[in-house]
């Protein structure tokens, strides 16, 4: 909020509590309180998971964080994983379900196994996630560039079977925000289509989905290939999602959104190297942490604040 | 969506006389019981006393953040339902509805008689109203909270966000509840200066962040969809839809949104009508 101008008033006595009986206005809490408790998935990768969120803001400002007192007494299932790809996403959701095959002699401690997928998915970023491989339990890992399955039951025998993500029962019923695709950009047919399987997997597809666009950094100035495939695909999810479509690109490059309540004290649009970016079509640099392509502090805040807006304006709180 | 209409204007009623009755009960709202099991991490720490309220609600733990992202699910006691705060002896003063400061004949009685009983902005100790006295954006938050019925928060689960929340377990998770939903946030420090007055022009950027959205969904208000243009102007835009939507009482519609400090009286009189508002739009 802005600075206050004035001097506090001189302490007043103590206001008395209450009458014992519900507080507050019963209009006010119907519109305002959620009648029932579901939950929020988030699946997408770095911007999702706020990476560089503990940039440039006094404190570290994170999507998932501050959406978990927005949507509580739901929870908030933070999926987003850095580096990854919008496959990786719907095989996280338990979408694909690729077979996975042994490789190799298990350890013999833990039992876990190097496994190849079929179809094939390299590994990216820190992906890992509880699975199961055939009727076997336990949790798959590719944070070494390999996919390792680690069984539950380290005695358990792990044979060629299918490899089905467990998120997908953990969220089931769960609202969902999409922000995934930005690594393979390019491929823009297998953005939009891994996108629209996610959108379709909710309980209720139209209602229950969030799309979040994609923004463009430095290395996606006006006229990249990047800066076009991006532009593809914020314009056809535009189209098919309407009001469950938020264009982060707008938002964080057009001078109404960089005006926006939460970044008022930026005075963003004061920055010479502001309208150098906005020249390029690119977020501003006062938004972007020190790798240049992940939002800092600032930015998540934005961003988290426009989509609780919007979920709030759809009716989801 | 629907389309958006501008609210149904609510008249306002005509000033109250004095009243003898008890102020009308506000029913209780329904307990939010959980329907699922209960989830716990492994190192989920032992449960400790809630924010203490005089209710026999059991207190239930619950992981509000889970996933692959680098933060550690804490369980936490959260107590089910509405917040019940229960009233000491009452002095006369304030049993009968009306307030040592506060003539019989005053306009606003009924809006203050409305924040007391509901606890929304309650007498103070002495019997007396205060209307005249300076509303602290803490205080504002307060209001704000438990207008909404102060519904619970996960205060701790998360790590802060904000820099120099209240340290009233109450208070503070009035803040982190608007911010939570978009109509508190931070300066340049993520300071929301708690302690300070609350200037009009605040209030009514806080009270129309926390509204606007929710009575769109109900197709009461213009949908922002372009949610950067509706705030180009947020002072102007804040106040203007405030008293396009009915929101600001007669009483209050000179009011400017400039750096005067918000008062009790105020306060009391907005929400008193925003209820009124409220109740009389369709859900």
């Amino acid at each position: 909020m802005p600075a206050p101008h004035l001097v506090a008033a001189p302490a007043a006595p103590a206001p008395l509590p209450s009458t014992t009986a519900a507080i507050g206005s019963a209009a006010a809490r119907a519109l305002l309180t959620a009648s029932g408790t579901r939950d929020l998935a988030l699946w997408g990768s770095s911007s999702m998971s706020s990476e560089r969120g503990d940039e440039s803001t006094p404190l570290p400002i994170r999507i998932h964080e501050h959406l978990a007192l927005t949507v509580a007494p739901g929870t908030v299932h933070a999926h987003g994983v850095g580096a990854t790809w919008s496959q990786h996403a719907v095989l996280m959701r338990g979408l694909d379900t690729p077979q996975a095959t042994p490789q190799g002699a298990p350890d013999a401690t833990t039992g876990a196994v190097a496994v190849a997928l079929d179809p094939d998915l390299p590994p990216h970023g820190r992906i890992r996630f509880p699975a199961s491989v055939g009727d076997v339990p336990g949790q798959i890992d590719g944070s070494t560039g390999t996919w390792i399955f680690t069984p539950s039951d380290a005695s358990a025998t792990v044979t060629a079977g299918r490899l089905v993500s467990a998120l997908a029962e953990q969220t089931a019923g769960a609202r969902q925000v999409l922000w995934m695709g930005k690594n393979n950009i390019l491929d823009t047919a297998r953005v939009l289509e891994d996108t629209q399987r996610m959108w379709d997997a909710a309980p209720d597809p139209e209602q229950d989905t969030l799309v979040l666009g994609q923004w463009a950094t430095e290395h996606d100035p006006r006229g990249s290939t990047t800066a076009e495939a991006l532009a593809a695909v914020n314009a056809e999810q535009a189209s098919r999602y309407g009001d469950h479509f938020v264009d982060v690109q707008a938002l964080l490059t057009s001078e109404s959104g960089l005006s926006c309540a939460p970044l008022a004290p930026l005075q963003v649009l004061e920055q010479a190297t502001t309208h150098d970016a906005l020249a390029q079509g690119v977020v501003p640099p006062v938004l972007i942490a020190h790798d240049l392509i992940h939002l800092n502090g600032w930015g998540n805040l934005a961003v988290g604040w426009t989509l609780i807006r919007r979920m709030r304006e759809l009716g989801w709180l | 969506m629907p389309s958006p209409t501008a609210p149904t204007p609510v008249p306002e009623p005509a000033p109250a006389a004095p009243r003898t009755a008890p102020a009308v009960p506000v029913p209780p709202v329904a307990d939010a019981a959980p329907t699922r099991p209960l989830t716990a991490t492994p190192s989920a720490p032992a449960a400790s006393p809630a924010t203490p309220a005089p209710t026999a609600r059991p207190h239930r733990r619950r992981t509000v953040l889970l996933g692959s992202a680098a933060i550690a699910a804490v369980a936490l006691p959260v107590t089910a339902g509405a917040l019940l705060l229960q009233r000491g002896d009452a002095s006369a003063s304030t049993a009968d509805g009306t307030f040592t400061d506060v003539g019989a004949d005053d306009d606003a009685l009924e809006a203050y008689r409305w924040a007391d009983a509901n606890g929304v902005q309650p007498a103070l100790e002495d019997g007396s109203y205060a209307p005249g006295n300076a509303v602290t954006r803490g205080d504002l938050a307060l209001a704000l909270h438990r207008f909404a019925g102060a519904p619970a928060v996960p205060s701790e689960a998360v790590p802060a966000m904000l820099a120099d929340l209240d340290t009233v377990p109450e208070r503070r998770d009035a803040q982190l509840w608007l911010f939570g939903h978009a109509a508190l946030w931070g300066d340049l420090s993520l300071c929301v200066h708690p302690d300070e007055p609350a200037s009009r022009e605040s209030a009514s950027q806080t009270l129309t962040a926390l509204l606007r959205p929710s009575l769109s969904a109900r197709g009461h208000s213009q949908a922002v969809t372009d949610l950067a243009a509706a705030d180009a102007d947020p002072t102007t835009s804040a106040l203007a839809w405030l008293r396009d939507s009915g929101l600001l009482p007669s009483a209050l519609t000179g009011l400017k949104a400039d750096a005067t400090a918000v008062t009790r009286g105020e306060l009391a009189q907005l929400l008193f009508r925003a209820d009124q508002v409220l109740a009389g739009a369709p859900g």
